[in-house]
C-alpha cells in the first residue's frame, strides 16, 4: 500500500473483451478492490490486466468513475454526489447492467451503489409485466400460479392493473 | 442499447435489496426464481441491512413509525415519517386482524411490531410494511392481570432469530416468573435461573440497547417504601441485572423520581422530569450510562429546557440521529428536542391528535414465510379462538372473578383513590386492592394546567385536569373512569 502511494504516476494496461487497451494510473486503479489485490500480490505492473468480462465502452465509464473519485479529496463529499447523479442519468438499462456487472467483478463498491441504486430507482414503480421485460426474463408462472402469487401480494397491487 | 446479458443472482440481489417493500411483492410477480430469491432469509436479512444504514447513496431515508388517533372521529392511524424532515411519507391501514381490539405495542425491531392484546394477554408480531402477522402460541404462565406481566421484544443475531421475554410478577416481593418465545422454533421455554427480586413498574416502554432489555422497577427496601431501580435481562446470554438510577446515592426530597428509560446515541438514557413550579414550562434531565457492563456510571447530557412551551411534555422516544421526541398533553402536538441545537421545536401533525406512540422503524419483510396475511380469514378465528378459550380458561380457574370485581369498581369514586402527591409527582392507588395493585404511577401534577401520563406496560393512560379530576383509562380493557380528588 505504502508504494503506491509514493509511486503516484505509475501506470497500469487494462485491457477490455473486445481488446481495447486503457492506460490508467495506478492510483486511479487502486479505486478498484480487484486490481489493488492483484497489484498487493506482486502481480507486475508491467503486465496488461485482461478484464475478460467488460466491454471497452463499460470500462471507460469505469475508469472515468474511478478517476473522479481517485482525484478528488475527500472533502468534496457534496461535489462528488453531483458527479455520481450527473454520471449516470442519462444512461440506458444495458449500460447501467453492464455497469453494475463491471463494478462488481472489479470490486468498486461506490460504483456498485449508486448503479444498484439506480436501477431499483427505475423499477420500483413499474408494474412486474414491465420489469420482466426490463430484466429479459421469462414467465416461468402458468396463469393460474401468477394469479396466485399476486393474491398472496394483493395489497401491494392496489392501483396496478 | 447495450446487449443485454443475464446478471448473476449476486448482483440481481444488490439491485432488488434497494427496492421498497411494496415493489418487492411485485417483483415477487415476475418469476419463481426471483420469488424464491426475495423470500429467502439471507436476502430479508441483506435487505433490513440496507434499510438499516439508510441509503448508500448519502440520502437520509430512514423513518419512524407514528401510531395516533384523531381526536375527531376517534380514529387510529399509522403513519411513517421520514427522521429528517418529520414529513409524512406514508400511511400504514390499521390491519384487520386488530382493528377495533386494544392492544399495547410492546416494542418495535427490524420492521416487527410486537403487540399484547388487550384481554386475552395474547401476543402477537406484526409487520406492517407487509400487512403480515403471527400470533404467538399460549404462553405457560398465564395472568388474570396485565399490571403484574412486563415483556422484552428483540432480534438475537448470534442465533439469527427473533425473541420475546415474558415476565409475571404477581407479587412485589419475590422474583419473577419468566419464560421466552423463540421466532424459529414458534415456542416458550420456561427460564430458570437467577432472577431478580422486584416488580417492573414500567412507566415507559421497555428500553433495548446492548443486547438486553431494560425496564425500570420498584425493590422493597424496607417497611413499605420501595426504591426505583433498571433491570437489564440479556436478550442472547439470557440473565439478569440490575443497574441502579442515576441520583440514587443522592438525597432525595421525595423519595420517588419520575424517570423515563430511552436510548440516546447508542447508550441507555434515563430521562427525569424536573417541573419547575414557579417558573413553568419544560425541564427534563437527561442522563446517559457511560461504559456500559464495564464500570458503568450516569452523566448528566443536558438539560432540556423550554420556557415558552406550555404544555406538559412526556418523552416519548429518540430518534437515533439525536432528536428526542416529547408528546404534548395538552396541545395535542407532537415536538422535538434537538440535543445538538439544544432547542424544542413543534412538528406539525395533521389534526388535532391524542394517544401518540413514537416508534423507530426499518420497512422489512421480515416473517413474509412464517406470517400469515391480515386479510385471511384463518388470522380472525385463530385470534377469536384464542379469545375464547382463554376466558374458558379464566372462568375454569375463578380468575374472572377477579377480573370482574376490579372492572366492577369502575368509575371509580375518590373514596377509591389514594393519592400521594408531591410537587412533581403523583401516585394513584386504588385502596380496594392490595398495595401490589399500584395502577398508575407518577402522574405530574403541575397545579393550573391538564396533565397526563401513561403506564404503557400496563395500558393505563391518568390524566389529571386542573387538580380536581383524575381521569384513568385502562387501554387494555377499554376503561375510562373520572374521579374527583
Amino acid at each position: 500500500m505504502a508504494s503506491s502511494i509514493e509511486n503516484n504516476n505509475e501506470k497500469l494496461t487494462l485491457k477490455s473483451s473486445d481488446g481495447e487497451e486503457f492506460l490508467v494510473e495506478k492510483h486511479v486503479a487502486l479505486q478498484s478492490t480487484l486490481l489493488q489485490n492483484m497489484l498487493d500480490s506482486d502481480c507486475s505492473s508491467a503486465d496488461v490486466i485482461p478484464l475478460p468480462k467488460i466491454d471497452a465502452r463499460t470500462l471507460a465509464l469505469v475508469l472515468g468513475y474511478c478517476k473522479k473519485h481517485a482525484d478528488a479529496s475527500s472533502s468534496k463529499q457534496g461535489e462528488l454526489n453531483s458527479f455520481d447523479s450527473e454520471f449516470l442519468k442519462d444512461m440506458d438499462m444495458g449500460a447501467l447492467f453492464n455497469l453494475v456487472l463491471a463494478a462488481n467483478f472489479m470490486e468498486i463498491k461506490g460504483l456498485l451503489d449508486i448503479a444498484a441504486q439506480k436501477i431499483a430507482d427505475t423499477i420500483k414503480d413499474k408494474p412486474h409485466q414491465e420489469v420482466r421485460e426490463i430484466f429479459h426474463v421469462e414467465n416461468d408462472y402458468t396463469p393460474e400460479e401468477e394469479a396466485a402469487v399476486r393474491e398472496e401480494n394483493r395489497w401491494a397491487f392496489e392501483g396496478f392493473p | 442499447m447495450s446487449e443485454f446479458k443475464s446478471l448473476p443472482v449476486e448482483t440481481l440481489t444488490d439491485i432488488l435489496i434497494r427496492l421498497p417493500v411494496e415493489s418487492l411483492r411485485h417483483c415477487m410477480c415476475v418469476c419463481k426464481s426471483w420469488r424464491s430469491l426475495i423470500a429467502d432469509s439471507f436476502f430479508i436479512n441483506k435487505q433490513l441491512l440496507i434499510n438499516r444504514q439508510g441509503c448508500s447513496t448519502g440520502i437520509d431515508n430512514r423513518r419512524f413509525l407514528l401510531k395516533s388517533r384523531k381526536l375527531f372521529g376517534n380514529k387510529l392511524c399509522y403513519s411513517l415519517h421520514c427522521c429528517k424532515t418529520f414529513t409524512e411519507q406514508k400511511q400504514l391501514k390499521v390491519p384487520n386482524v386488530i382493528e377495533g381490539w386494544s392492544y399495547l405495542i410492546i416494542a418495535s425491531c427490524n420492521g416487527l411490531l410486537c403487540l399484547l392484546l388487550g384481554y386475552s394477554r395474547a401476543l402477537l408480531l406484526w409487520n406492517p410494511s407487509i400487512k403480515k402477522f403471527k400470533i404467538l402460541p399460549k404462553s405457560r404462565f398465564q395472568s388474570c392481570s396485565s399490571h403484574e406481566l412486563a415483556h422484552g421484544f428483540a432480534f438475537v443475531p448470534r442465533a439469527n432469530d427473533y425473541k420475546v421475554v415474558r415476565l409475571i410478577h404477581d407479587k412485589v416481593e419475590g422474583s419473577p416468573k419468566v419464560e421466552i418465545y423463540t421466532l424459529s422454533k414458534n415456542s416458550w421455554r420456561t427460564w430458570i435461573g437467577d432472577g431478580v427480586r422486584c416488580a417492573m413498574i414500567n412507566r415507559c416502554r421497555p428500553a433495548f440497547v446492548n443486547g438486553a432489555v431494560h425496564w425500570t422497577g420498584h425493590k422493597k427496601c424496607g417497611n413499605k417504601t420501595y426504591s426505583d431501580l433498571i433491570i437489564a435481562f440479556h436478550m442472547e446470554d439470557e440473565v439478569f441485572r440490575e443497574i441502579p438510577i442515576p441520583g440514587h446515592d443522592l438525597p432525595l426530597s421525595n423519595g420517588n423520581v419520575s424517570g423515563f428509560l430511552s436510548v440516546v446515541g447508542e447508550k441507555l438514557a434515563y430521562l427525569v422530569n424536573r417541573y419547575m413550579v414557579i417558573e413553568g414550562g419544560v425541564s427534563w434531565d437527561l442522563w446517559v450510562l457511560e461504559d456500559y457492563g464495564v464500570a458503568e456510571f450516569w452523566t448528566k447530557l443536558q438539560t432540556m429546557r423550554s420556557h415558552t412551551i406550555e404544555s406538559f411534555l412526556h418523552p416519548m422516544h429518540s430518534l437515533k440521529k439525536g432528536e428526542i421526541l416529547f408528546g404534548g398533553l395538552k396541545d395535542k402536538e407532537l415536538y422535538s428536542f434537538d440535543l445538538e441545537r439544544q432547542e424544542f421545536k413543534e412538528i406539525g401533525v395533521d389534526g388535532m391528535q391524542f394517544e401518540f406512540e413514537v416508534f423507530n422503524y426499518t420497512e422489512s419483510l421480515v416473517l413474509l414465510n412464517e406470517g400469515i396475511p391480515d386479510s385471511s380469514s384463518e388470522a380472525m378465528i385463530d385470534l377469536e379462538e384464542k379469545e375464547k378459550e382463554e376466558a374458558k380458561d379464566r372462568q375454569a380457574e375463578g380468575k374472572d372473578k377477579k377480573e370482574k370485581e376490579w372492572e366492577r369498581s369502575w368509575p371509580v369514586t375518590d373514596s377509591e383513590f389514594v393519592l400521594n402527591r408531591s410537587p412533581n409527582h403523583m401516585n394513584c392507588y386504588i385502596n380496594n386492592n392490595n398495595e401490589g395493585d399500584l395502577f398508575s404511577v407518577d402522574l405530574a401534577v403541575c397545579g393550573v394546567v391538564a396533565v397526563a401520563c401513561r403506564d404503557l406496560s400496563r395500558g393505563i393512560e391518568a390524566a389529571v385536569c386542573g387538580v380536581v379530576v383524575v381521569a384513568c383509562r385502562d387501554l387494555s380493557r377499554g376503561i375510562e373512569a373520572e374521579a374527583n380528588v
